[in-house]
């Protein structure tokens, strides 16, 4: 009797066991349709208005769904036309006049037309505008900041008006903060409108579940072409090491964020496939030139030879990053390395060290150090190797950790009150131009609050050459002019580059024709699921 | 839950000459019934060791454990000279382990040690005066209590900063209403006994009446709770480094030797799981003595 007992209690067990498998079973798979592609991607995002957008959880997600007057072209930071068939730019420099692709609609099927593009530039540049308060344009200033007017000349036609010669101008149209969002939509959602996306690109919104997913359909009308691809859909997955084994369970197609060490297993995963390609980032330690000890050039210059980048580039990232010696990334027009060679030398740090004449007490700094972060790659081991390089050498370092989003709106403060010494940060270009990392992150005119010069570098030599070089279009002079800049900035050495992150996205076999683009936005408007 | 200690209570069984003998020495007592339990010796023994080893770390290893070797890192267990393997950054595992016991041990304390002196000072005047301070310390160690003591926590580290010091400062205060409350119901009953009702009768004052003569006696919950308690602040500042709001790196501490494992669970395990069991069998132990404890201290709970 009692062995009978036993045995219906197990099976009870087992049956319930098998229930409760089954149920967690299907959930896994409710997702799985034939045409969806599943993308992992490391935060939630912040925005779906691109003028809004200033990450690239955001862009990766949101850009999908609109286009600008210009495009990059598939693989390069090179111009197609996009939203606008031809352009025209006047003798001076000042006047761009951009003739417009006719008949195209936004998804609510409202006309794409001159009034929208004045709308969408005005929205973020014009404090006066009655749509500005709908939002914080990140890079407004960075993209429009220097258009002065914009005028629509007739339904198709429009002409925008600089204060100054702007030679990345062009390539500003093509980034994602000046893409085109339906000002009607504007107009009903307000403040909303980051939640309800309406573009005119090959994928339209369906929903955004807050920290879970983020559904695109095709866009059947797209004046591109309907993609293949009928769903996507964006997950935020935070750790590195979850997003991967999802990808290797099935519930994702597509990943980033792939830890170094785990890389070899996935290439050599028959249903997977890696996509590796040099991109336009840079990993930098920012080293705050308004203050003691970074306001001597001897103690910025003693901290870059006390790095031993070699080792972190090799061993640390594995080799999933190229070493850095200068701000700009080798596949960028304009870098050069011959500039100074702070390769790993410790004797060298120490000796600088002494010579600047600070003690114990100006060398002991908080380092601060994101927990993670987009284009971060390892951010807490690495900000470990830096502090064991430079205590090495007679720094004393204590690391800071913050959350990302704290973090990134201190690096924001202005100098009198900044509290970082030093902080680590990265950059991804956005126009393919040497501008977008040169005068953004080192211009002596774009301190912090206005600007990204969080390190308060000011050099006038430095800023008469970068100023001068973004007035003029003569390509062959702009090089000279950012060579010589280059070589200045690693002499005071501001920033301390530490590597260049190769792009690597994994996604299932089944995913056909994707092609990583240097901006790091992807493309899934021409990728086919066999 | 108010309770009466027996071991201190002299007309307890005054009428045997047996029983009065084993009176003579309630310390003995319980040292003789905690000896019996088994798990609470294994546990004792545990931690004694546990304490040694983090103490004399500097002569049991030859590592600097936060010296960062990239050259060396991920070693698997077995390495001579790394015998607990590597890091992510080439640190001597076993070093960090016991650097880190330091660390956890000594918060762990520290945080017990606060929240017990608060709440055992807030608990004796409340339960003593009653009135307005016992209306109004009750009611805010109520609300302390309503908030999850993870978010509490960790909004108390928002507001100083991250660092160990402020993270264990943040869980002893989440940890007071623990002991407020255990306090506060044992002097609500002893201070209607009538020994203590002699002593006012004597003319003594309140300060020599609370503390020579009720915490005495409230002193064995107290001390079952310490000890329970120790284990628990290990694992909520350890939980708080792991979040990143406690100890910051490189310093060794269990929490964070967790969390810099945890992008390398497929590669590298070990990280992860050695201070993982560490803090696993730490805590255990405590538990193990806490409840050894308890019951040598009253038996008759255990019934």
């Amino acid at each position: 009797m009692k062995g009978m007992k036993t045995v219906k209690r197990i099976a009870f067990i087992l049956i319930l066991g098998l229930a409760v498998l089954a149920i967690a079973g299907c959930n896994g798979e409710a997702v799985d349709s034939e045409n969806t592609i599943v993308i992992g991607i490391e935060a939630e995002p912040t925005s779906l208005d691109p003028t809004q957008i200033v990450d690239y959880n955001s862009s990766r997600a949101a850009m999908e769904m609109y286009d600008s007057l210009i495009r990059f072209k598939d693989g390069s930071t090179d111009l197609e036309p996009g939203l606008a068939t031809e352009w025209d730019v006047s003798e001076d420099g000042l006047e761009y006049t951009f003739k417009l692709r006719e008949g195209v609609k936004f998804h609510d099927e409202t006309l794409f037309d001159a009034e929208a593009v004045k709308f969408n530039i005005d929205r973020q540049i014009d404090p006066d505008h009655e749509y500005h308060d709908t939002g914080e344009f990140g890079y407004a200033d960075t993209t429009f900041g220097m258009v002065e007017e914009v005028i629509v000349l007739d339904e198709n036609t429009v002409k925008i008006i600089l204060d100054e010669p702007f030679a990345p101008f062009l390539g500003n149209m093509a980034m994602h903060s000046a893409s085109m969002v339906s000002p009607a939509a504007i107009k009903e959602f307000g403040k909303d409108i980051s939640q309800n996306p309406v573009g005119t690109g090959p994928f339209k919104f369906v929903s955004w579940d807050p920290g879970q997913e983020v559904i695109l359909e095709k866009n059947e009308a797209c004046w591109r072409g309907a993609p293949q691809v009928e769903k996507l859909i964006f997950r935020p997955i935070k750790e590195n090491q979850t997003r991967l084994t999802e990808l290797e369970a099935g519930s994702l197609d597509f990943i980033v964020g792939i830890p170094p060490d785990d890389l070899q297993r996935i290439r050599d995963t028959e249903e997977l496939l890696v996509l590796e390609q040099p991109g336009m980032h840079t990993w930098y330690l920012a080293l705050n030139c308004y203050r003691p000890p970074f306001d001597k050039k001897e103690v910025r210059q003693a901290a870059n030879y006390a790095i031993n980048k070699e080792a972190i580039v090799n061993d640390i990232l594995k080799g999933t990053g190229i070493r850095a010696v200068n701000l700009l990334p080798p596949l960028l027009w304009g870098y050069t390395d011959d500039v100074r060679d702070y390769s790993y030398d410790p004797d060298k740090a120490r000796e600088l060290l002494e010579e600047s004449g600070y003690g114990e007490a100006e060398l002991t700094i908080d380092f601060h150090v994101p927990e993670s972060g987009s284009g971060m790659q390892q951010p807490v081991a690495m900000a470990t190797a830096i502090q064991s390089d430079l205590e090495a050498v007679g720094f004393k370092i204590k690391i800071q950790q913050l959350e990302w989003g704290t973090f990134l709106d201190k690096t924001e403060d202005p100098p009198e009150t900044n509290e970082f010494i030093m902080h680590e940060l990265s950059w991804m270009g956005d126009n393919g131009d040497p501008d977008n990392f040169l005068y953004t992150l080192l211009c002596g005119t774009q301190w912090p609050p206005k600007g990204f010069n969080g390190g308060f570098y000011k050099n006038d030599h430095v800023d008469s050459l970068l100023l001068e070089a973004r007035k003029i279009t003569d390509p062959a002079r702009r090089i000279e002019l950012y060579e010589e800049a280059q070589q200045l900035i690693v002499e005071d050495s501001p920033l301390i580059v530490v590597d260049h992150e190769t792009q690597i996205v994994a996604m299932k076999k089944k995913i056909q024709g994707f092609e990583l683009h240097p901006t790091g936005v992807f493309r899934f408007d021409k990728v086919t699921i066999q | 839950m108010p309770r009466e200690t027996e071991p201190n209570n002299p007309q307890l069984g005054a009428d045997t000459e047996d029983w009065e003998i084993k009176q003579v020495d309630p310390k003995r007592e319980i040292w003789r019934r905690l000896k019996k339990d088994k798990m609470a010796v294994a546990g004792g023994c545990i931690l004694i060791v546990v304490i040694l080893l983090s103490l004399l770390a500097p002569f049991l290893t030859g590592h600097d454990p936060n010296a960062v070797v990239t050259a060396n890192r991920l070693l698997p267990p077995g390495t001579p000279d790394h015998i607990l393997g590597t890091d992510h950054l080439g640190r001597d595992i076993l070093t960090r382990l016991l650097y880190g016991g330091r660390v956890s041990v000594a918060v762990g304390f520290a945080a017990v040690t606060i929240a017990m002196f608060f709440g055992v000072l807030i608990g004796l005047l409340a339960g003593y005066y009653k009135g307005f301070f016992d209306v109004l310390s009750m009611r805010f160690i109520d609300i302390l209590m309503a908030f999850p003591y993870v978010l509490l926590a960790i909004a108390i580290i928002a507001a100083l900063g991250p660092g160990l010091l402020n993270a264990m400062i943040a869980i002893a205060i989440v940890g007071i209403p623990y002991y407020a409350r255990i306090v506060r119901g044992t002097v609500l009953s002893l201070r209607e006994q009538e020994y203590i009702e002699a002593q006012r009768a004597l003319g003594s004052s309140d300060l020599r009446i609370l503390f020579k003569h009720i915490l005495p006696n409230a002193l064995s919950p107290i001390i079952v709770a310490a000890t329970l308690d120790v284990g628990w602040m290990i694992i909520a500042a350890s939980g708080m480094s792991f979040l990143g709001l406690g100890a910051q790196p490189p310093m060794a501490e269990w929490g964070v030797m967790l969390s810099d494992g945890k992008d390398f669970l497929r590669v590298a395990p070990y990280i992860s799981l050695l201070p993982g069991v560490a803090i696993f069998l730490v805590v255990l132990s405590f538990n193990l003595l806490g409840d050894g404890l308890r019951d040598a201290l009253d038996p008759r709970l255990k019934q």
